[in-house]
């Protein structure tokens, strides 16, 4: 070979080595572009069902674009879900799914909509048992596929099948067909692994969610309705009764004596009772009506579409024989439970489910009041007394607003010189029509409704007020310290003892000329408060007066919880002075026990001289009564001619 | 247009007429002939390359392309042989096109602009393969798809009464594919 040549041949060989490592190099380059093409669209899938996942409404709703999202992207013509179903997680069919040709897969729907498969059974079972992504090949020669028996046509070759689960629980899994022969891809598998991992935490927000909606118009105790889903269930149904002749119930329903079994047993039974409670009257309802618990031991049945009032009736006697039976508590012991039960029908065209709620209370109130046990309608002569009561409590209310309320003040005298000691300021009513109304009509209704804190509020302000006025116009013959009556509610107040001091510092009264009346029963009623209210109260130089004394429970050991400063035994002991010698011994006790605590004791309703010498001779310190004034104006009380006594001793 | 078909078209010349061949047709088109698989190329290269086929074999241009696409095939087949082994016929391999193959192009070669095509079952049985594009490349697709007959031992009958070329909106190309090949 001559030189040329062998040249020629050399540049050859290497022009032909150039050309392979080209080749080779491109190659490469195309298998990496391939996988990272491969990866971006995976990417892109992901990324895809990421936000259907997030923007979904529903654990359906997902499903429906993941399925959609994946066909798509691989090309696959049919997809579909599988959901669990309780209690044992049978997977039937969702309904959801994605045909590229509804016709063709008509065969393939139909089989798959009808079979029902358990864990561990077919494509769908394996799945949600292996909780792994499953692909199989040929589904027409996979035993495996088990719808393939009922498959004629073979419309479907390849299937491939993922779990969607939330934490070890599944909740539904979705399958891919083609017709064409597809082999296991893997990286496909772990793409779709990845997807049901994100629809699990679809499901998971889905079940919190609906979980907190259901929380929130549930007692949780007892799984009932609550007082919010209730109201909301009653307005609907009253409004379908107004475009129907049948007649709209409510049973309002509230154990008999459950306080008792609370106290004495403990809440965890108390619970246990209300449980089983609501359990009963579930039973014993028609379908479609529903139980709610309003709170404590008040659950509310509604029943639509009655035919006549009767209905309602005898649905509450059913209920009161399934409350009836002994419920079972602590150890082998058998309670019996009585209910109270108040029954209200809308009349046609009533709207307002308050209402309605309101009249079934007044009623489950009345049969209460009758003893309990028993059932009482709403009728028109309770309507016409929730009537006069709402009635009487507008013009309460208007009446403190334009100012009718009056101050009268009775005064206290020392039994051992007859001076005064001081005056009780007792509120009346100057209503225009009626003339002054006494408290007894209004105060209970007032406390009753709440109205009590506004007019106790005022009463307050103007004793204060009343009190300075009498000091800077009498001095040291003023008429003082001035009583005001504190009822429970205010009592319960928080910030009382600021309200007093922003009072009294207001009218400009020194508080030792203030004093505060206070009944056993407001004591008992706020639980709470009172002793720290009482000793911030004392603390700024106010005195405290237990009222009523006797008539409660008279404890001593209220005596030593809360700081008072007086006593007032009740007018009733001292009205049966003379006549019941038990009488006398009560009013000695109390005096012993009140002067051995170092208090004060007062004798309230003296109405003769007899009863005056009586009280004096059994010790008592302080009167008050008819005998000696009785309540009137601001004006009148100085007149009285009597001094006051030295307040300085 | 991808580097890939100048190369496959640079192997072919090369192998069936030499080097010297493949020389002369990068002068007589005036194109620098630097392709890599990878990159992307002027179409009108190619059809410079055509052009001057043409011209140095007195053959029209169209039957030019026609042997590429004819020859092309079994290079595919050589270097993407799964995609052909899942079929016994050439029938199903072409449905395969859209859903398959084509994927699969744009999947190693990002950007390639490979056609859509739009099939239909005559009731005669013969397979209308409807077909859209700027390149009207048809007769490369007819070249190929007699390969593909080929490939699975088949003969195919081709006719095209619609062409691009000729003004039609689409081109739309018959195809009769019979299991044995038959003698011409």
């Amino acid at each position: 070979m001559s030189l040329p040549e062998r040249e020629m041949e050399r540049v050859r060989a290497r022009l032909a080595r150039e050309r392979s490592t080209r080749r080779e190099a491109e190659r490469i380059a195309e298998r990496t572009t391939s996988r990272l093409y491969d990866r971006q669209r995976e990417l892109e899938l992901l990324r895809a069902v990421a936000t259907a996942a997030n923007e979904a409404l529903s654990l359906e709703e997902a499903l429906r674009a993941t399925i959609d999202g994946i066909c798509a992207h691989i090309r696959w013509p049919a997809g579909h879900a599988y959901v669990a179903t309780p209690p044992d997680g049978r997977l039937v069919s969702s309904g959801i799914w994605h045909l590229d040709d509804p016709v063709r897969f008509e065969e393939l729907r139909r089989v798959s909509a009808d079979w029902v498969f358990a864990p561990g059974e077919g494509l769908p079972g394996i799945t949600i048992e292996t909780g792994e992504p499953v692909w199989i090949e040929d589904v027409m020669e996979d035993e495996r596929f088990s719808r393939r028996a009922a498959l004629e046509s073979g419309t479907v070759r390849t299937a491939l099948g993922f779990p969607v689960l939330v934490g070890a629980e599944a909740v539904a899994m979705v399958e891919l067909f083609t017709d064409r022969s597809v082999r296991r891809d893997d990286n496909l598998l772990a793409v779709v692994g990845q997807i049901g991992t994100q629809l699990g935490r679809v499901a998971e927000r889905m079940r919190a969610r609906d979980q907190i909606a259901h929380q929130a118009l549930h007692d949780p105790l007892t799984g009932l309705p609550n007082r919010a889903l209730l109201l909301d269930r009653l307005r609907s149904a009253l409004a379908r009764s107004s475009r129907s002749p049948s007649l709209t119930g409510v049973l309002f329903i509230d154990l008999d004596r459950f306080k008792v079994v609370n106290d004495s047993l403990g809440h965890a039974e108390g619970d246990r009772l209300l449980v089983e409670a609501a359990q009963r009257l579930d039973r014993a309802l028609r379908p479609g009506d529903t139980v709610a618990r309003l709170g404590g031991d008040e659950f509310v049945v509604l029943c639509e579409e009655l035919e006549q009032e009767s209905e309602a009736l005898r649905l509450a006697e059913r209920l009161h024989r399934e409350l009836l039976m002994p419920f079972t508590l602590v150890g082998e012991e058998r309670h019996l439970i009585t209910a109270s039960i108040g029954v209200a029908l809308a009349r046609v065209g009533e709207a307002d489910p308050e209402a309605l709620l309101q009249n079934s209370d007044a009623a489950m109130y009345r049969a209460k009041n009758q003893g309990g046990g028993r059932h009482e309608l709403f009728d028109e002569t309770m309507r016409a007394r929730v009537f006069e009561r709402l009635r009487t409590e507008r013009t309460l209310h208007h009446a403190i607003d334009h100012d009718q309320l009056r101050l009268h003040y009775q005064p206290m005298v020392s039994l051992y010189d007859r001076s005064r000691h001081g005056v009780e300021a007792l509120v009346r009513w100057q209503d225009p029509e009626r003339g002054l109304v006494a408290p007894d009509q209004f105060i209970p209704l007032a406390e009753e409704s709440g109205l009590i804190l506004q007019i106790g509020n005022w009463v307050l302000r103007e004793a204060c007020r009343q009190g300075a006025r009498w000091h800077a116009e009498l001095g040291s013959a003023a008429p003082l310290p001035v009583n005001v009556n504190l009822a429970a509610r205010q009592l319960a107040q928080e910030d009382l003892a600021e309200m007093i001091a922003g009072a009294l510092s207001e009218a400009g009264l020194n508080p030792r000329d203030l004093s505060l009346e206070i009944t056993e029963t407001a004591l008992l009623e706020c639980a709470e408060t009172p002793a720290r209210t009482l000793a911030a109260l004392r603390e700024l130089g106010v005195q405290v007066l237990l009222d009523d004394f006797g008539t409660g429970y008279s404890s001593l050991s209220y005596l030593r919880q809360f700081p008072v400063d007086v006593l007032k035994i009740d007018r009733s002991f001292i009205a049966g002075l003379g006549d019941r010698p038990e009488a006398s011994a009560i009013v000695q006790a109390v005096v012993g026990m009140g002067h051995a605590l170092g208090l004060e004791v007062l004798a309230e309703g003296i109405e003769t001289e007899a009863q005056a010498r009586e009280v004096t001779r059994l010790g008592c310190d302080l009167g008050q009564g008819f005998l000696f004034a009785r309540p009137a104006p601001a004006d009148t009380v100085t007149c009285d001619e009597r001094p006051a006594r030295s307040r300085a001793g | 247009m991808k580097g890939i078909v100048f190369n496959l078209l640079e192997q072919l010349v090369t192998r069936e007429y030499g080097e010297d061949t493949w020389d002369s047709l990068l002068e007589s088109a005036r194109v620098d002939g630097i392709y890599t698989s990878l990159g992307s190329y002027e179409d009108a290269d190619l059809s410079q390359l055509v052009d001057a086929a043409s011209a140095a074999l007195d053959t029209p241009p169209d039957d030019i392309v026609r042997w590429f696409g004819r020859n092309a095939l079994p290079m595919f087949a050589e270097s993407y042989p799964h995609l052909f082994a899942a079929h016994t016929s050439a029938r199903t391999f072409v449905l395969t096109l859209n859903d398959i193959i084509h994927p699969e192009v744009r999947k190693l070669y990002p950007g390639a602009d490979v056609p859509e095509f739009e099939f239909e079952s005559a009731a005669d049985g013969r397979l209308l393969m409807g077909y859209r594009s700027a390149r009207k490349m048809c007769s490369f697709a007819e070249g190929l798809l007699d390969g593909a007959a080929e490939h699975y031992g088949e003969s195919l009958t081709i006719e095209q009464p619609k062409c691009m070329k000729r003004g039609d909106e689409r081109c739309l190309i018959e195809l009769e594919f019979a299991p044995a090949p038959a003698v011409a």
